[in-house]
């Protein structure tokens, strides 16, 4: 294994961040780390670069324990922060060669691999300008380029696409395509479950600091594929429609957004005709209505009670 | 050791690029104080040709050194600068004191000899009239001049020279500030320094910006996440900082000394590095205020008001003369130190007095440093 994590434990003062996770990552994987904000990924991330303390458990990476050789296993790891991470007063350029020193690089092999890292993110005609020009897409992908440049074993990427546009979303998920053919094991942090979903081999969803199911995409669906989730387009709403849909039995939660009604219940027949009925009873009317196959954010919503963005 | 080199190669090149322009502010805006300051207030500092202040006189000491004294009062030199009137006792000084028919009354007890000669502690008293802070700067000044003269005198007389001739070390009087020859500061040459130290002591700015930006930034974080070791990313931060900033303050010595002929003394040496420890003194500060703040705008304002306090004790804006009782205030103000240390070094004040400050400096700075990279170790937990 590539990563292993021990009984891990994490505490600030009374709260339990991090409850006896234990968790393994095979080299070549990509591995997502699914849970809403709190949930202890990224405490998790700090404690595999060893910038928070342990304070119950061990995690070993590469074969050695990151407690004590902290620097000999951080040269061989890439991050690419939640948050910007670059400076604005140095170059694209200048940017990705800082990190690379920091990582032993220099000469000529560090410009080349300057040049290789801009050119993966797709910055190379900017390799010369201040990041405080480019767009958030742009500045998202300088924060990729400078986790790549000392071709690090493994890639941590803390929700990399928060917050940019699709072109460079799109570019992003491609390059981290790229990575996982390339044989880079990266760990992937997102509360984009189509993001998690579309990249990732393995998944571990995690709430309250306690890994709560873990397994590739299709095992996961598989412990809500009794449940289906359903979604309702009405007129006429009104609030009464959530209270007279929850009384049915077998729905699990109902939430109404704008004029759209997503309700999570149990397989059972006639659900759909319950459905209609206590909508029609509170005096609204169905629009179009249709069944979804299950996905993470219903697995999530089954597991956890909540969505991701609670 | 690379890694700090790419560290405060970094920060070098941040600071000559700052969008705010703060480089440029450091520098543009001491060297248009000095020059306003030093013409505006200029009066105030032109001493011109001083009167002699009148002093009085008693001598109890019947001793050799009274009669060194005696002689003393008496040189040429001396004349120029005292206007010497004897009187019979204490009581009638004090009288001609409070009637400020004397500026000051000097007092030589009859044990003073005796005291001298036997290696114990020996005292000239000095009264000075209130609010005569030059003149009686000035007394002090040539009375000092005088025991420096007698140690030498005592010296002999301890070898066995029943009666030594006395002279006054070389050149003792010339070299004070407040002589004849025109040794003192004039306003230009006193905003230089005070102008040099205030504009240093904002370097906190750049220390608590560094110390933020490590601990409290994302970038920060990611560096801390390479494979730097803890206290590297400090002392390169550190590094960077105090190049950029006594690079700052060479260019203000060099330019007021060659555009407006402000005098830096003859000992660059050591006003060099009195600039270097004070520039990491103030990068210091400003690290251990984020240390212990963590927050970096509540840090800031503490910082501006604190400089603009040190300044003022320091005398930095005007000359402040606070009652003796409470001059010891004026020691919680490191640009009070770093100011009495160059104003030492420059018109040849105490030496004694110049190791304390530096003393006191340097231990500022270990305490900020040991603070510093104890909040950066504290950060990863």
């Amino acid at each position: 294994m590539l990563v292993e994590m021990k009984n891990l434990v994490k505490r600030y003062g009374n709260n339990l961040a991090v409850d006896n996770v234990n968790l393994e990552i095979a080299e070549g994987e990509v591995f997502g780390l699914l849970g809403p904000n709190g949930a202890g990924k990224t405490t998790i991330i700090n404690m595999l670069l060893g910038l928070t303390k342990v304070d119950g458990g061990e995690i070993i990476i590469f074969g050695k324990r990151v407690n004590g050789n902290r620097e000999d296993v951080s040269k061989h790891i890439g991050i690419v922060p939640q948050e910007l991470a670059i400076y604005e007063d140095l170059t694209a350029a200048e940017n990705v060669a800082f990190f690379g020193r920091l990582y032993g690089l220099k000469g000529k092999l560090l410009q080349q691999r300057v040049a290789e890292a801009l050119a993966f993110t797709g910055l190379s005609d900017k390799r010369k300008e201040f990041p405080k020009k480019f767009s958030g897409g742009m500045k998202r992908r300088l924060n990729i380029a400078c986790a790549l440049m000392h071709r690090p074993r493994l890639i941590i990427m803390d929700e990399p696409t928060v917050g940019i546009d699709p072109q460079s979303r799109n570019h992003i998920l491609s390059s981290v395509e790229d990575l996982h053919q390339q044989g880079s094991t990266i760990i992937y942090t997102s509360h984009y479950m189509e993001e998690v979903e579309e990249l990732c081999t393995r998944i571990a969803i995690m709430d309250q600091g306690r890994v709560i199911a873990l397994g590739s995409k299709e095992e996961l669906k598989e412990l809500v594929s009794s449940e289906e989730r359903i979604v309702v387009e009405l007129a006429g709403v009104n609030y009464t429609v959530v209270d007279e849909v929850r009384k049915i039995s077998g729905v699990k939660d109902c939430i109404l957004t704008d004029s759209t009604l997503t309700v999570l219940a149990s397989k059972r027949p006639s659900l759909i005709s319950s459905i209609v009925d206590a909508i029609t009873s509170a005096g609204a009317e169905v629009i179009s209505l249709s069944a979804e196959k299950p996905t993470l954010e219903s697995v999530f919503l089954t597991l956890t009670g909540k969505t991701l963005r609670d | 050791m690379s890694r700090i080199i790419t560290i405060a190669r970094r920060t070098i090149v941040q600071n000559l690029r700052d969008t705010g322009n703060a480089l440029g502010q450091m520098l543009i805006f001491p060297i248009l104080l000095i020059f306003i300051l030093g013409n505006a207030l200029a009066p105030m500092y032109d001493v011109g040709n001083v009167d002699p202040t009148v002093v009085g006189y008693l001598n109890e000491d019947s001793g050799p050194m009274g009669r060194l004294a005696d002689e003393f009062m008496n040189m040429p030199e001396v004349k120029d600068l005292l206007d010497v009137r004897p009187v019979d006792s204490v009581t009638q000084g004090n009288n001609l004191l409070q009637d400020m028919d004397i500026t000051a009354l000097i007092h030589i007890p009859g044990d003073y000899s005796t005291k001298v000669i036997a290696g114990q502690e020996a005292e000239i008293a000095i009264t000075v009239l209130p609010g005569r802070t030059f003149r009686g700067a000035l007394v002090e000044t040539v009375m000092e001049s005088f025991i420096c003269g007698s140690n030498a005198t005592q010296a002999m007389l301890a070898m066995g020279n029943p009666q030594p001739e006395y002279r006054p070390a070389h050149g003792t009087i010339e070299d004070q500030p407040f002589s004849v020859s025109g040794l003192m500061p004039d306003a230009m040459d006193y905003y230089a320094v005070t102008m040099l130290v205030m504009i240093v002591m904002y370097g906190t700015m750049y220390g608590a910006y560094g110390m933020a930006a490590n601990n409290l930034y994302p970038v920060g974080r990611r560096v801390k996440a390479s494979p730097v070791r803890p206290g590297e990313q400090y002392i390169g931060t550190t590094i960077g900082n105090v190049a950029t900033i006594f690079v700052s303050s060479l260019v203000i010595i060099a330019f007021s000394h060659f555009a407006y002929g402000v005098n830096w003394g003859d000992n660059l040496f050591l006003i060099l590095l009195i600039t270097f420890l004070h520039v990491i003194l103030a990068v210091g500060l400003g690290s251990m205020a984020i240390a212990v703040m963590r927050d970096e705008k509540r840090a800031s304002v503490l910082i501006n008001l604190l400089v603009i306090a040190w300044t003022f004790l320091a005398g930095g804006y005007f000359k402040i003369t606070l009652p003796s009782a409470f001059s010891w205030i004026q020691y919680f103000s490191p640009s009070f130190l770093v100011q009495t240390a160059l104003f030492n070094t420059i018109y040849g004040g105490p030496f004694s007095q110049t190791l304390l400050m530096l003393a006191a400096m340097i231990g500022i700075i270990l305490l900020s440093g040991i603070i510093g990279i104890a909040a950066e170790r504290r950060s990863g937990q």
